[in-house]
């Protein structure tokens, strides 16, 4: 008899923390459907007519009512924008950090702790508190010409790409045995080709998933976007706030352009979830 | 092994990180403004006003508070769902899956769609609590709700964080002491504070420091929703700095506090290294 109360008590409280989490995700994918009148209805609708308007307008720049004479936001811009920026900000973290995370866990030091310290060294840089960074950033920026540019922002991201990149990869490389390679190298095959024919292909599932939520990381960035982005550069972040206007706030909009940023978002914590709890702690837990 | 491949991946960082903040700091000792870029040497005079600047206290105690409320909920909701979640054998896939979602989705977009949630004008929220009799709530437009309900939003957003983390934790438990333990007629607290405590105290440790670090510089989720107000109710430090600077033109002013920000998270952060020296010692 315990055991049946203890099993109907303890099968209630998951299905109310799944509610919980799942429920804002589910009601602002509701939203996105709704007419602009629907949504802002004093009570809330559970049933409703879908409509697609709100999508269209993404795209079109239709505001979906007449009553309220604004220029929607201009979203596939922001969209693009995001894609640029955290792929070139992927890309670049994954050229100079995967490498570097090969060579800590194979040089060799004259101190031992010479390693970690450099590891340590790599990964406080993501620590920092963006303002701190920024405020001079943008004066530094403002002189160079890359404030609200492509390239200047791909740069600062690298304040979360190298060091996530490194400490990810560092942990794959860590599980290949070190026998392997010195076979190859016995064999008579140079450092490079070692690394390029043996360790990368061996290494290739997890490099897949560090660059996959390295990518997310910029993707879900706010921060950097906001202080020394701009108009031109805008992604879906910070973009989102443009729904906020002073007339109104376009909530069925804002909702649709929720849904769609975090569709990479939601498709990469599916396939990725073995890789998942190891990238958030930068790889200090193995999922 | 060729160490010199080691130096762009330090390199870069350094030039957008290390130099702009050292320049910083050396900002901090001037006058420059958005309107007055030319920035003269003015010593230490931001850091007395800062000293001064009630604002800026405020600021550093919402900071704190929201920190205390925002980690002490993920730490306690995080470890009920860590333990509910190994205790499920069957669903433990479609779970984990959902529970990763709020981590993955950029915290601003959760922050926004707990904003149209909260709203008193149509929100979901409200209407609920409507059916409990509660009248509609605010929540994010009141100074009594506001800085709590965004400590709520962090933990929607985070205690998935601590929750897996220590769930890897206890799932990796070996199996052995416990039987031995058993034995021997250990009760469940006994099992509990000399076996399962000890093993997992260094992901406590772990997550713990993570979510004080990143909760302590938290920005976007408040920006998004209450942008710091209602009045300055919750404008943390992080977020004063931002509006000190690009609202109100006072670079070299926002930038000292900037800088005591900087300091208290990197001394959070060197606790933080050395705790996890020495909790990841004996791996």
């Amino acid at each position: 008899m315990v055991t049946i109360v203890k099993h109907i008590l303890y099968c209630f409280v998951f299905t109310m923390l799944i509610i919980v989490f799942l429920f804002p995700m589910f009601w602002t994918a509701t939203l996105s459907f709704k007419t602009y009148t629907d949504i802002v209805s004093s009570v809330p609708k559970f049933f409703f007519s879908p409509t697609f308007v709100n999508y269209r307008g993404l795209f079109t720049g239709e505001t979906g009512t007449t009553s309220l004479p604004i220029t929607a936001p201009n979203f596939p811009r922001y969209f693009l924008n995001g894609l640029i920026i955290s792929g070139g900000a992927t890309l670049l973290a994954m050229l100079l950090g995967v490498p570097a995370a090969y060579v800590l866990t194979r040089a060799r030091f004259r101190k031992e702790s010479t390693r970690e310290n450099i590891a340590f060294t790599i990964l406080s840089f993501w620590f920092g508190p963006e303002l701190a960074i920024t405020i001079p950033l943008y004066r530094i920026y403002q002189k160079l010409g890359l404030l609200d540019n492509y390239l200047g922002l791909i740069l600062v991201y690298q304040l979360i790409g190298i060091p996530f990149v490194v400490w990810m990869s560092r942990n794959y490389f860590l599980d290949i045995p070190v026998s392997v390679e010195e076979a190859c190298l016995v064999d008579g095959a140079s450092r490079l080709q070692t690394f390029l024919k043996v360790v990368l292909p061996l290494a290739k599932g997890g490099l897949s998933a560090t660059a996959l939520l390295t990518f997310l990381f910029c993707w879900n960035n706010f921060v950097f976007a906001l202080a020394v982005g701009g108009e031109r550069t805008m992604p879906v972040t910070t973009g989102s706030l443009s729904f906020i206007r002073y007339e109104a706030v376009l909530w069925g909009q804002m909702a649709a352009a929720i849904v769609i940023s975090a569709i990479p978002a939601i498709l990469l914590a599916l396939l990725l979830q073995k890789h998942i709890v190891r990238g958030l702690t930068f790889g200090s837990v193995k999922g | 092994m060729k160490k010199w491949i080691l130096i762009p991946a330090i390199l870069v960082p350094i030039l957008v990180g290390v130099i702009p903040f050292a320049y910083g700091v050396y900002l901090s000792f001037t006058d420059w403004k958005m309107a007055n870029p030319r920035a003269s040497f003015t010593g230490l005079a931001n850091y007395f006003f800062l000293f001064k600047d009630r604002t800026f206290w405020s600021a550093v105690g919402i900071s704190f508070q929201y920190v205390a409320m925002a980690v002490s909920a993920e730490l306690a909701l995080g470890s009920l769902l860590a333990f509910l979640l190994v205790r499920n054998t069957r669903g433990q896939w479609f779970f984990r899956s959902v529970i990763i979602l709020p981590l993955t989705i950029a915290p601003v977009l959760s922050a926004l769609m707990w904003k149209l949630m909260l709203s008193t004008q149509g929100g979901v929220v409200n209407y609920l609590l409507g059916f409990a009799g509660i009248q509609p709530i605010p929540w994010l437009a009141q100074r009594s709700t506001a800085l709590f309900t965004l400590a709520m939003i962090d933990a929607y957003i985070f205690t998935p964080f601590v929750a897996l983390i220590l769930f890897a934790g206890l799932q990796s438990l070996p199996r052995e002491p416990y039987e031995a333990a058993l034995v021997d007629g250990a009760s469940g607290w006994g099992c509990f504070r000399y076996i399962t405590w000890p093993l997992l105290k260094p992901l406590v440790l772990v997550s713990t420091m993570f979510r004080l670090i990143v909760s302590f510089k938290i920005f976007d989720t408040i920006y998004a929703t209450t942008g710091g107000g209602p009045g300055t109710a919750t404008t943390n430090l992080h977020l004063w700095v931002y509006l000190g600077a690009f609202r109100y033109g006072d670079m070299a002013y926002a930038m000292s506090g900037a800088v005591i920000l900087f300091l208290v998270i990197y001394a959070l952060v060197f606790i933080f290294v050395k705790l996890w020296k020495e909790a990841t010692a004996h791996y």
